[in-house]
């Protein structure tokens, strides 16, 4: 059965283009804000979630806090521009398992979401250790 | 000091307030006393700062005017035996009013106008935020779109499509590095700009670098080499800020070349003990005179030479400058009109033995 991912980002382009870099392989589901988000992740359990920080309404931070209400357990991923580097940072205590700035290249989204399923399946979810290829994006996760 | 006092009333007002007044109250008792042996009316000045500054003007004023009444208090003006006396202390009071409220005027001039600077640097930072989130959301998409375009590209191997994705991929390189570049400086201009150091392994985030910038240096026929050291070099530092250090030297070097010049990108250990690298790029562009060369990195700055050769803000040197003086570095420059340049800086190497393995940094 294919994964399930969520993406979720306020700007409909980026949206579109992660999309299409996953949905080959993957089960891809788009909102657009909080609620809707919240919605999916409910009903459908993703295993993994890119959840940007700034968006109108409902922040991504605020997201990442209720998605623990929702019982389900997604390793989430956050997208940030890097001019709020702090917020980012802050995420990591809040339960992302790492961030991403904009700009992004495909294919370290492509490995971040490889990784983390790889880990899912094998069993041991979530943060991981030092080596492993994104390693870079997580600055302060790892000391 | 400003800031130790506004730590000391923290913010409260009324604190600022009561202080204030107190200290009025014991200057003037003071000034009551002994007036006629000393003069002691420049201590006023502290009172009424305090109350214009946490207060407000009508403070500020209000103590002024309290201050000449102190003086009017003198038994001479009331028990005059001469006209003289008389005058002479009414005279002092109009000194002391003047004095005092232009102090307190001053005083809220400069609250006003630093307030005004304030919200202005608060707008103009809350700005750079919104136009660098719109730019970086916008280069997403579309080097994004860029790369799945490219993927799935049914005439792949077509050479004009080749070079149109590569030159589609050089703008959309140039324009990040622009919008890293402002907000790294208003990230440092706000002085909230730190970095975090860990083992970076310099010659591949080198050769990363001169990858993106290949074709440019394949349009202008510009004779690019790298000389690297066989080993991996381990330096620590700062990934993004070290990314940004040598893209915007390896940027500016192929800006500044003339077509069929030569660029050397070139990392070396100094020799010394510990381990030091230094970091080249050489050109045989268009070089600097030596009084251009003190204003390069201050910001802004441009050579007559530069602005006709190529565009930009003149913000790169100034950053790469920055970045480096956060890591205890410098950049360095040599060069000479009309026979190209050298920037180079020195960095700490670390052993390679580090507990981060190397083979997953090179990766990376």
């Amino acid at each position: 059965m294919k994964h399930k991912i969520l993406i979720v980002d306020d700007e409909e382009n980026i949206l579109l283009v992660v999309k299409a870099a996953f949905v080959s392989n993957y089960n891809v589901f788009t909102a657009t804000e909080g609620e809707t988000a919240l919605e999916i992740i409910r009903r459908e359990k993703p295993s993994f979630v890119f959840l940007d920080i700034k968006m109108p309404g409902m922040s991504g931070i605020k997201v990442l806090e209720k998605i623990k209400e929702t019982g389900a357990k997604p390793v989430v991923w956050m997208l940030t521009g890097d001019e709020d580097m702090e917020m980012a940072l802050a995420t990591l205590e809040g339960g992302a398992s790492g961030y991403i700035t904009k700009p992004f290249e495909v294919e370290r989204l492509r490995a971040v979401v490889l990784n983390a399923l790889e880990d899912l399946e094998k069993g041991e979810k979530g943060r991981s250790e030092n080596d492993k290829p994104w390693h870079v994006e997580k600055k302060s996760g790892e000391e | 000091m400003f800031r130790r006092i506004n730590y000391f009333f923290n913010g409260t007002r009324p604190r600022a307030i009561l202080t204030g007044i107190s200290l009025f109250l014991v200057v003037s008792a003071s000034d009551y006393y002994i007036r006629n042996e000393i003069s002691i009316d420049v201590f006023y000045f502290l009172p009424i700062f305090i109350l214009t500054w946490y207060g407000n003007w009508r403070w500020g004023l209000g103590a002024a005017v309290a201050g000449v009444f102190v003086w009017l208090t003198d038994e001479r003006l009331f028990f005059a035996d001469s006209a003289d006396n008389f005058h002479i202390v009414l005279w002092n009071a109009v000194v002391r009013l003047a004095f005092f409220s232009t102090v307190a005027f001053l005083i809220n001039l400069l609250k006003v106008v630093l307030a005004r600077e304030r919200a202005v640097a608060k707008l103009k930072s809350a700005m750079i935020h919104t136009v660098s989130h719109e730019f970086n959301n916008a280069l997403t998409g579309l080097s994004a779109g860029l790369f799945l375009l490219k993927e799935t590209d049914q005439a792949a191997g077509d050479a004009t499509r080749d070079k149109v994705y590569m030159a589609m991929e050089a703008s959309q390189h140039k324009l990040a590095l622009y919008v890293k570049n402002i907000l790294n400086e208003a990230r440092m201009a706000e002085g909230r700009f730190t970095i975090e150091k860990q083992p970076v392994a310099l010659r591949e985030l080198a050769a990363g670098t001169v990858e993106s910038v290949r074709e440019l240096v394949r349009q202008k026929e510009i004779k690019l080499s790298l000389e690297m050291p066989e080993k991996p070099v381990l330096v620590s530092a700062d990934r993004e800020a070290l990314a940004l250090v040598v893209s915007n030297l390896v940027g500016n070097a192929v800006k500044y070349t003339k077509p069929g010049g030569e660029i050397t990108v070139r990392i070396e250990p100094t020799g010394a003990t510990p381990g030091k690298v230094i970091f080249s790029v050489e050109d045989s562009g268009i070089g600097i005179s030596l009084a251009d060369l003190k204003k390069i990195t201050t910001g802004f700055y441009r050579t007559l030479e530069g602005q006709a050769q190529a565009e930009g803000f003149g913000l790169g040197l100034k950053i790469a400058n920055e970045l480096l003086d956060l890591h205890g570095s410098r950049l360095e420059i040599s060069s000479e009109k009309g026979k190209g340049s050298r920037f180079f800086f020195e960095l700490p190497a670390l052993p390679a033995d580090n507990r981060h393995s190397l083979e997953h940094l090179v990766k990376s």
